[in-house]
């Protein structure tokens, strides 16, 4: 029997299914009918105040950003037993009347972003809100959850463990290569120069760091030419919940490791009972500090945890952490032990009930037990974007008059400081991180598809806007593409370069130096398209994608392309280089542009591969092949040139990173060093070490 | 604007007929690989309505109409997988669940032994199988819906096909 007979056999068997009546569609139709009727209603009346009066009425206001009483928050490392965190939560109420003077949040103070959201009165309003917002689904899990919270309410969890024990190896400190200054090293590929966003692996030159699939994260030595283990961080060591970690951070002597975790041991009788939409009870972000000044001996210094699991993203910049979660389950806003005070939250007039807290907190990572600010908003936020001041936070929406939009809520940030500055509805959807950019004076510009928008008769059709620093609108640009699909963006300085796509792919480039008049200046079409764009030199722009049938717009290959930006009014393609295969062909790097290796200084290009033969399509047969590789190229006298490409056991979390001439991979539970300037032998490797 | 499309535009403005419409085309489909999934019919059942009832409120988030099959896919698969958690928090065994006993009469010898061996995987190899098998989805897509390394999915999925030819023959 073959793959396609035994999956046959289980098909046919499952033929036989009786779908119970009550999930009929005739019987759903009356469940939602009735389910409406009870949460729909609700918010209607304030539906005529969203999106479409957005764009034209923007007020900048007065934001009070009262930066009274964070002591609640200084984070002592208590809590080690239910009855710590009961205490600390009954002194945390206490403060609320002394930090709170509630006359002075007269409804005119308590309004912010154009009075579409509002701060709460007190931490009963907030209990309020959310109970309003949550539908009456009592669910299964729930249920669950609340037993378990009881019957694990006195379990031993120590928050902030005394001496965790640390695995090292023996071999750690070789000695070889001490003192040595690093060498030039990678750094993560990320949206925005200067700013760090969090990944499994990082480097400082003399170290590599690595989180593995399974939570451990292993602490390399590289600093001789057989690199050992020198450390080991286990989760247990600073979480108990088997929760799932997602990066780690290296800064100077400090390493930080990201994780979501449901937190079993928390005051349940705080939170509501009722799920909103999705997510966990006592879903939670976390981020653990380590002192690693001994690389095999790293110390926990503590944690620091938020509502919210849903979905969470993190940046640093000049030694700060920034921390977004979002909750979509109905959880209090907490932060760490303690509910966020009123004048931090921003409760929504609209009508999304079943938009959760999204939380934005920052802390100095050379004193992480105290969080700097924090800041909540009742919205459901898809994505965000950092630039070097400020934060936006979007939002997709639908308008059942106006179409698609976009939700932008700008706050400003200063040495930790976060201030909301507007909002502003954008036409369309935001594709993707670098869709989104604000220039050096402070000009924010938008690319956006607008599919579902009445303004492009429900036609896939692109855009440009430009908004000034409090959110008016400036500029735009309309009609570029139609009948296409955003595939890639870039802005570069006052240009934006746009890769568009159906059955070729045009390269657009926008002026965008008049934000008020966006201009478009020329148009390249090729065949193929760009998935990721990448600046290369001052005159070149570097797309990495795939190759494609003219005719039908099916992914045929790999495919790199050079562009000559010298004249963005004529953008020419100056090397192209196109790998077809008779399979499919995916780059992990375009859905994360983590995975991306570039460095034009160095003169490396790095990503990996997976090409996949089915060949059973053709002949039958069930076997298939399967080549993973990671491929390093470089360009040279405006050429391309592949390397080598490196047999990996798994292309989709793979990593390529160097250190002076060293190319490192990590593949799975192996890290493969490389020896970039063996020449005929680069592609050998020098040594391998299993993690 | 195609059928789908503007089904979708009415679902999102709150009609729930139009709703209905577009949940007829998958759901045999959506019941077919929570009942694989989960083992039990009642389980199965009440997964799919809290997940349609979850697109049906979230339905405004849907960006591209084209993606209505994966997007509820996804929902009904992070159900799917959270039953599983519910299961283990309860320390019951999905395993241990029996089905009804007139569900299984129904059922011929030889689909009856399949059915059994395909329960006895793990569970999450039954997801995955359960996607491949049902909505005929690529490792990928599989990766894409439930956040996790294709590479993973193939080697699971081509680990359970074994499992369970070994086990047949």
């Amino acid at each position: 029997m073959n793959d396609n007979e035994l999956k046959d056999l289980i098909k046919k068997d499952a033929e036989d299914l009786k779908i119970p009546d009550r999930i009929s569609p005739e019987n759903i139709e009356a469940e939602l009918n009735k389910k409406k009727v009870t949460s729909f209603a609700k918010y209607r009346k304030y539906v005529p105040v969203a999106a479409a009066i957005l764009v034209v009425l923007m007020i900048p206001i007065v934001i009070a950003n009262t930066k009274m009483g964070r002591s609640k928050n200084d984070m002592t490392g208590s809590a080690d037993s239910a009855m710590m965190e009961e205490a600390s939560t009954e002194s945390a109420e206490a403060d609320y009347g002394a930090d709170f003077d509630s006359e002075s949040v007269a409804t005119g103070e308590r309004e912010v972003f154009s009075g579409l959201f509002y701060h709460p009165k007190d931490e009963k309003e907030i209990e309020k809100y959310i109970k309003d917002l949550s539908k009456k689904r009592v669910s299964y899990e729930t249920e669950t959850a609340v037993e378990e919270s009881k019957r694990e309410s006195s379990a031993d969890y120590v928050e902030e463990a005394t001496a965790p024990e640390m695995n090292s190896a023996d071999t750690a400190t070789s000695g070889a290569g001490k003192g040595s200054d690093s060498e030039v090293h990678s750094e993560t590929n990320t949206r925005e120069k200067g700013i760090d966003e969090e990944d499994i692996i990082k480097t400082d030159g003399k170290y590599i760091y690595i989180l593995k699939n399974d939570g451990r994260i292993k602490i390399v030595d590289i600093r001789s030419k057989e690199p050992v283990i020198a450390s080991e961080i286990k989760s247990a060591e600073y979480q108990k919940s088997f929760g799932e970690e997602y990066g780690i951070y290296i800064e100077d002597d400090t390493l930080m490791v990201l994780y979501n975790f449901r937190d079993n041991n928390f005051n349940y009788k705080n939170n509501n009972t009722d799920t909103i939409l999705w997510g966990e009870q006592n879903g939670k972000t976390g981020v653990a500090f380590f002192d690693i000044k001994d690389r095999t001996a790293p110390k926990l210094i503590t944690t620091v945890t938020q509502t919210g699991s849903w979905q969470s993203f993190s940046r640093l910049k000049d030694g700060i952490l920034y921390i977004f979660s979002q909750d979509r389950a109905g959880n209090l806003p907490y932060v760490c032990d303690d509910v966020m005070v009123p004048e931090d939250v921003y409760l929504s007039r609209g009508d999304e009930y079943y938009d959760g807290c999204f939380i934005i907190t920052s802390v100095d990572i050379k004193n992480p037990k105290k969080v700097i600010d924090q800041k909540s908003i009742y919205a459901c936020i898809n994505d965000i974007y950092v630039s070097q001041n400020s934060i936006y936070l979007e939002r997709s929406g639908y308008d059942g008059s106006e179409g698609e939009y976009t939700d932008l809520f700008k706050f400003e940030y200063e040495n930790g400081y976060i201030t909301p500055i507007e909002t502003a509805a954008v036409p369309g959807s935001i594709d993707s991180s670098f869709s989104i950019d604000e220039s050096s004076d402070g000009t924010l510009r938008v690319a956006v598809s607008t599919f579902g928008s009445k303004r492009s008769n429900y036609r896939r059709d692109n855009a440009v806007y430009t908004y000034d620093r409090n959110m008016n609108l400036l500029g735009e640009l309309h009609d570029i593409a139609s009948d296409e699909e955003i595939k890639s963006t870039r802005f570069i300085g006052d240009m934006l370069y746009l890769v568009t796509f159906r059955n070729t792919d045009p390269v657009f480039s926008i002026d965008l130096s008049d934000p008020s008049d966006p201009k478009l200046l020329g148009e390249l079409k090729i065949p193929g398209f760009s998935d990721y764009l990448h600046p290369w030199s001052k005159d070149k722009l570097l797309g990495i994608g795939y190759t494609a049938d003219e005719q039908t717009g099916q992914v045929t290959g790999l495919k790199l392309s050079m562009f000559d930006i010298s004249d963005p009014a004529n953008v020419k393609e100056e090397d192209v280089s196109e790998w077809k295969n008779d399979g499919t062909t995916y780059l992990p790097g375009m859905d994360n542009y983590k995975a991306i290796l570039v460095d034009p200084e160095k003169n490396i290009i790095g990503f990996s591969i997976e090409n996949n033969v089915y060949y059973y399509q053709r002949t039958g047969d069930d076997r298939f092949d399967d080549r993973q590789g990671y491929g390093i190229f470089s360009y040279e006298k405006d050429r391309f040139e592949l390397h080598y490409v490196i047999g990996l056991d798994s292309a989709w979390s793979a990593r390529g990173i160097f250190v002076g001439d060293n190319l490192y991979i990590l593949d799975n539970d192996k890290l493969v060093k490389y020896d970039m300037s063996a020449g005929e032998n680069a592609d050998k490797a020098v040594a391998e070490i299993n993690l | 604007m195609t059928e789908q499309e503007i089904l979708i535009n009415n679902a999102k403005k709150g009609d729930a007929h139009s709703f209905a419409v577009l949940y007829e085309s998958v759901y045999k489909e959506m019941y077919r690989v929570a009942y694989y999934s989960l083992g039990n019919p009642d389980d199965a059942a009440d997964t799919v309505s809290e997940a349609v009832t979850d697109a049906f409120a979230g339905i405004k988030k849907l960006k591209e109409p084209a993606a209505f099959k994966g997007w509820i896919f996804k929902i009904l698969s992070a159900k799917i997988s959270r039953q599983k958690k519910a299961y283990v928090n309860k320390t019951a065994d999905i395993d241990e669940i029996a089905e009804p006993a007139d569900e299984r009469a129904s059922l011929l010898q030889e689909d009856q032994s399949v059915r059994e061996l395909f329960f006895s995987l793990p569970k999450e190899d039954r997801l995955i199988l359960s996607l491949d098998i049902f909505m005929g989805y690529k490792s990928e897509e599989i990766a894409e819906i439930l956040k996790m390394p294709s590479g993973t999915i193939r080697s699971r999925k081509k680990r359970a096909l074994e499992r369970l030819k070994k086990e047949l023959l």
